[in-house]
């Protein structure tokens, strides 16, 4: 008898836990039953619907594009998104063969409405001198602890995400330039592009 | 003597006050509006749309540029191409202000800027995307110093849509939707995603637009699970590019701010506790458009606890029996 009851017990208990209720109205449609088909459903290619831009921006947006032949749909107030970077010039100093030296550079976003974005990082061309000799730099976010290279726009790497919405504290970028035993001391440069661009 | 030094430090600090400019690091800040902006166009049409640049920083050197960009990942980062390209010409029209020509703005005033967009005749039905672009010019080298000249952009993305008619093309496609579990398990032909109690729960929803016009999915995912457990998460409005896939995000309160973990997850469940669980999809894209479904389960057991509650027993069941048979000597 106690065998028997908590047998029932376990049944029951691993019922209740185990299965989920489906319900009809979870689509929206009694006549469906669209589990016995495979997840992913594609669209019926054979079918020949016509959709207009009524169905994407709605009838009044439709009204003005047939009258006007263009209808424009603006997103975003005013100062949605202000980027800020401080300082645009970095001095690293004189060069000094065999020495790091780092520099800083400190973005902020004010972003309203809750707006996705991201910031981008390129180099337009390596550092170098008006000799072509060139220095490695490398670049890391506070808080981060290893280096890497900057990318590279002349070798078209692609840019590298520094900042997005999530981070809604001012970002320090810290800048190191490893010189070389033999470095030849003189003037060297690069730009650095920062891209600021909503999400679409 | 002493009147004279005075006069002499007198002269020194004034022309020091009047004829010295203090060298300070520039700040550079830049507001560009509206953000986003769709256009819907028949060719051989032009219009005109008005831009505002805002400088909020020091006097800066600036630069507008159109360029045409494509979707890069399907997390939203776009890849700007170099040169403008393809049937769509742009012009601004403001009188001392043209496309690629540097102007210069004074701190704390802002620009309109009138961008006329003008669609050749014979251009063909589908989408273009463009990005306008407000670029600071860097400052000048440093001479006998290593310097490092920093410029920044502030972009707007441009959708156009070229359609004769008004019509578009909405072919939508679910091509994953799943959560990305720690444990999988196979049990009668059956692939079970298994989570150990309160472990969070990635989920994966990504929409592939294989049509020539852009998409804006929205709809809601629900979980059910045990004992009549229902919760449901909105999915808010968002543009998929023609001809691309997109990562559709729910509460971005749940992501974390880490950018690698952001881009891989749709939402992030809280911790449940035992169970299984199913969510359902639904996804629509607007008035007379179809509507998407698609659904997966997974299963929560309390694995760590089991495994060390199994531990404990057998334990205690080693050391009653060690003990008996100390009595029985």
């Amino acid at each position: 008898m106690i065998k028997a009851a908590v047998i029932i017990f376990l049944l029951t208990t691993n019922y209740l836990l185990l299965t989920t209720y489906s319900y009809a109205l979870e689509l929206e449609s009694p006549r469906f039953k669209l589990d016995v088909e495979k997840p992913n459903i594609d669209i019926d290619k054979k079918r020949s619907i016509v959709y207009t831009i009524e169905s994407l921006q709605g009838a009044q947006a439709f009204k003005r594009f047939k009258s006007n032949g263009y209808v424009i749909k603006s997103h975003g107030s005013e100062d949605d998104l202000i980027f800020l970077l401080s300082p645009s010039i970095v001095d690293l100093g004189e060069i000094s063969p065999g020495r790091n030296t780092t520099g800083e550079i400190t973005l902020s976003v004010t972003s309203l409405n809750d707006l996705d974005y991201n910031i981008n990082l390129i180099q337009e061309y390596p550092f170098k001198n008006l000799s072509g000799d060139t220095i490695p730099l490398d670049f890391l976010l506070e808080g981060e602890k290893s280096y890497r290279s900057v990318p590279n726009q002349n070798n078209s790497d692609p840019s590298t995400v520094i900042m997005t919405k999530n981070s809604d504290q001012p970002v320090k970028i810290i800048f190191n330039i490893n010189q070389a035993q033999y470095q030849t001391a003189g003037t060297y440069e690069t730009v650095i592009d920062f891209v600021a661009i909503p999400s679409y | 003597m002493g009147k004279k030094i005075f006069i002499f430090v007198l002269i020194l600090a004034t022309n020091y006050l009047l004829l010295t400019t203090n060298v300070s690091a520039q700040q550079v800040s830049f507001s560009l509006s509206p953000i986003l902006t769709e256009l819907a166009i028949k060719p051989a049409q032009s219009t005109v749309i008005k831009y505002k640049l805002a400088n909020l920083g020091d006097p800066s050197i600036v630069k507008i540029r159109v360029l045409p960009f494509e979707a890069k990942d399907s997390v939203g980062n776009v890849n700007i191409k170099n040169a403008l390209e393809g049937p769509i010409q742009f012009e601004l029209e403001n009188e001392t202000i043209k496309l690629e020509e540097a102007f210069f703005l004074k701190n704390s005033t802002s620009q309109e800027l009138f961008l006329n967009v003008r669609v050749s005749e014979g251009t063909p039905a589908k989408d273009y995307y463009f990005t306008i672009l407000a670029e600071s010019q860097p400052p000048p080298t440093q001479e006998g110093v290593a310097n490092l000249r920093a410029k920044i952009s502030v972009g707007s993305h441009l959708l156009i849509t070229v359609t004769k008619e008004g019509r578009v093309e909405i072919k939508p496609k679910i091509s994953l939707f799943q959560v990305v579990p720690k444990n999988k398990i196979r049990l009668f032909g059956l692939q079970i995603s298994l989570f150990n109690s309160f472990d969070k729960i990635p989920i994966v929803l990504l929409v592939e637009n294989k049509g020539k016009n852009l998409i804006k999915p929205q709809g809601e995912i629900i979980l059910r699970g045990p004992l009549w457990y229902s919760k449901k998460f909105e999915i808010k409005s968002q543009t998929v590019l023609a001809e691309s896939q997109k990562l559709l995000l729910l509460d971005s309160k749940n992501s974390s701010s880490n950018v690698e973990h952001l881009t891989s997850n749709s939402l992030i469940l809280p911790g449940l506790f035992l169970g299984g669980y199913k969510l359902s999809a639904t996804i629509s894209f607007g008035d007379g458009t179809p509507t998407l479904f698609a659904s997966t389960s997974f299963l929560v057991l309390p694995i760590k606890f089991t495994v060390l509650a199994a531990f404990v027993t057998i334990l205690i069941i080693f050391l009653i029996k060690r003990l008996k048979k100390n009595d029985e000597l």
